[in-house]
């Protein structure tokens, strides 16, 4: 007797959802090319600050004549584009006399328990807690900097410790990304984030210099 | 305390000014370290021509898919000064007449952010549909109070919009700003020298496999040849 309650009370907890999504097929699909560290730092110990423009050359008619052709923008008749198929599925069971919510009888109203909505999730409403929603707007940063502890600062604002910006988005722009470790020991690096693009950076750190 | 007030501009404006100027890279211990290296009258000169897996690890912006780029180091002699200056280098092709001159780094991000324009309509439309199966056990309608059944439940969904999804990278106002910063932060700096110095040269050369360039630098009224 208890034990078909408890497997009651257990059944109105347990929600199975499925979520399958058959692909973005947006024609202007981002390229998530990523790129590590490397020798992006610059050095900032050699700057010389004798000349801040470069002057354009222009010698290159061929090869731009060519370019311009090809870049020119396509004007045409609108077209249609396939966007993101959501299919979602969900299993539910409740005890008799149970309903989390009011029943609204609509399937795609965000917070009805009895059906996985996917529009709720999809492209359609941001920030997504299952993460299908990118940021348009913004580039992503995919920091790895081992131990997790090490404080993580951009600009030198502290932003929080490496183990909790493993991922971040940041608007389009260059940032002073600043690692540093309980020890002392520090990585620093120029990064310059663009709109849609993951930015891979992998910490490497320096040892720490004893100064007496 | 007119005075003091002018000083601290000036002190702003000369920051912001070092801080937008070309920094170039670390020189590596010396030019014999590059691929490509020769030296004249007391000038030694290290050239490398990068490989596309090469940009790509450097630059966040895709410049690679405009240009070819050249890193290059200078070392003056011992208590002697060198001019840089971009007009004196230019990229060949072996077996052309043409050379290429650096482009600067306006333009070249310009044509990379002109090439990043989404090519669709702003009138075309993207659909998602949606649809979804769930199954419930039943339970006690709160509105109605009465028992509700269990079952299947389904549903489906179209959703329709109007204009490119989503920017490319390197689309944006922004993306332009970032792009020319950065890869004027990474050029070779201009200027008279005294101690060795290395950036990049951004040549508005399509790359192309199985061909041979060879970098030029005119130094004082002479060329200097590096085959790449």
């Amino acid at each position: 007797m208890w034990q078909e309650a408890v497997r009651n009370k257990l059944g109105a907890l347990v929600l199975v959802g499925l979520c399958v999504v058959a692909g973005s097929l947006r024609a202007s699909c981002q390229s998530n090319s990523t790129h590590e560290d490397g020798s992006q730092s610059t050095n900032k110990t050699d700057a010389h600050s004798t000349h801040a423009d470069a002057k354009p050359s222009a010698d290159q008619p061929a090869q731009t004549s060519k370019a311009s052709a090809a870049e020119k923008p396509s004007k045409g008749k609108p077209h249609m584009h396939l966007g993101t198929v959501t299919v979602g599925a969900s299993y539910t069971r409740l005890p008799a006399g149970l309903l989390a919510g009011p029943y609204w009888g609509y399937g795609f109203y965000p917070y009805d328990l009895f059906f996985y909505d996917p529009f709720y999730s999809s492209s359609f409403s941001e920030p997504s807690p299952i993460g299908f929603v990118d940021r348009p707007d913004k580039g992503e940063v995919l920091l790895e900097a081992k131990p997790g502890s090490a404080s993580v600062y951009l600009n030198d604002a502290y932003a929080g410790t490496a183990g909790k910006l493993k991922h971040f988005w940041l608007a389009p722009g260059a940032y002073d990304l600043t690692v540093a470790a309980a020890d002392g020991s520090v990585f620093h690096q120029r990064i310059y984030v663009l709109t849609g693009k993951s930015l891979k950076v992998r910490a490497k750190f320096a040892a720490p210099t004893n100064e007496q | 305390m007119k005075l003091r007030r002018w000083l601290i501009a000036v002190l702003i404006c000369a920051t912001a000014v070092a801080t937008d100027a070309p920094r170039g890279t670390v020189p590596k211990a010396a030019a014999d370290r590059y691929p490509a290296h020769v030296t004249q009258d007391g000038i030694a000169i290290g050239a490398t021509l990068l490989s596309a897996s090469d940009v790509r690890h450097i630059f966040s912006t895709q410049v690679n898919e405009c240009c070819l780029v050249v890193e290059v180091a200078l070392y003056p002699q011992k208590d002697g000064l060198v001019e840089v200056s971009w007009n004196d280098f230019a990229l060949r092709v072996v077996g052309q007449d043409i050379a290429a001159k650096p482009s600067s780094t306006a333009v070249i991000a310009g044509r990379l952010y002109r090439q990043a324009q989404p090519e669709q309509n702003p009138h075309d439309v993207t659909i998602s549909p949606t649809g979804g199966i769930g199954y419930e056990s039943g339970g006690i309608d709160p509105v109605t109070g009465q028992r509700r059944p269990g079952g299947v439940v389904t549903s489906g969904g179209v959703g329709v919009g109007v204009g490119s999804p989503s920017p490319k990278p390197g689309s944006t106002e922004a993306d332009r700003r970032t792009m020319e910063l950065e890869l004027r932060e990474k050029s070779l700096p201009e200027g008279n020298t005294a101690s060795p110095v290395a950036g990049y040269l951004y040549f508005t050369i399509p790359p192309k496999k199985n061909k041979k360039y060879q970098f030029e630098y005119s130094l004082n009224s002479n060329k200097v040849v590096l085959p790449l």
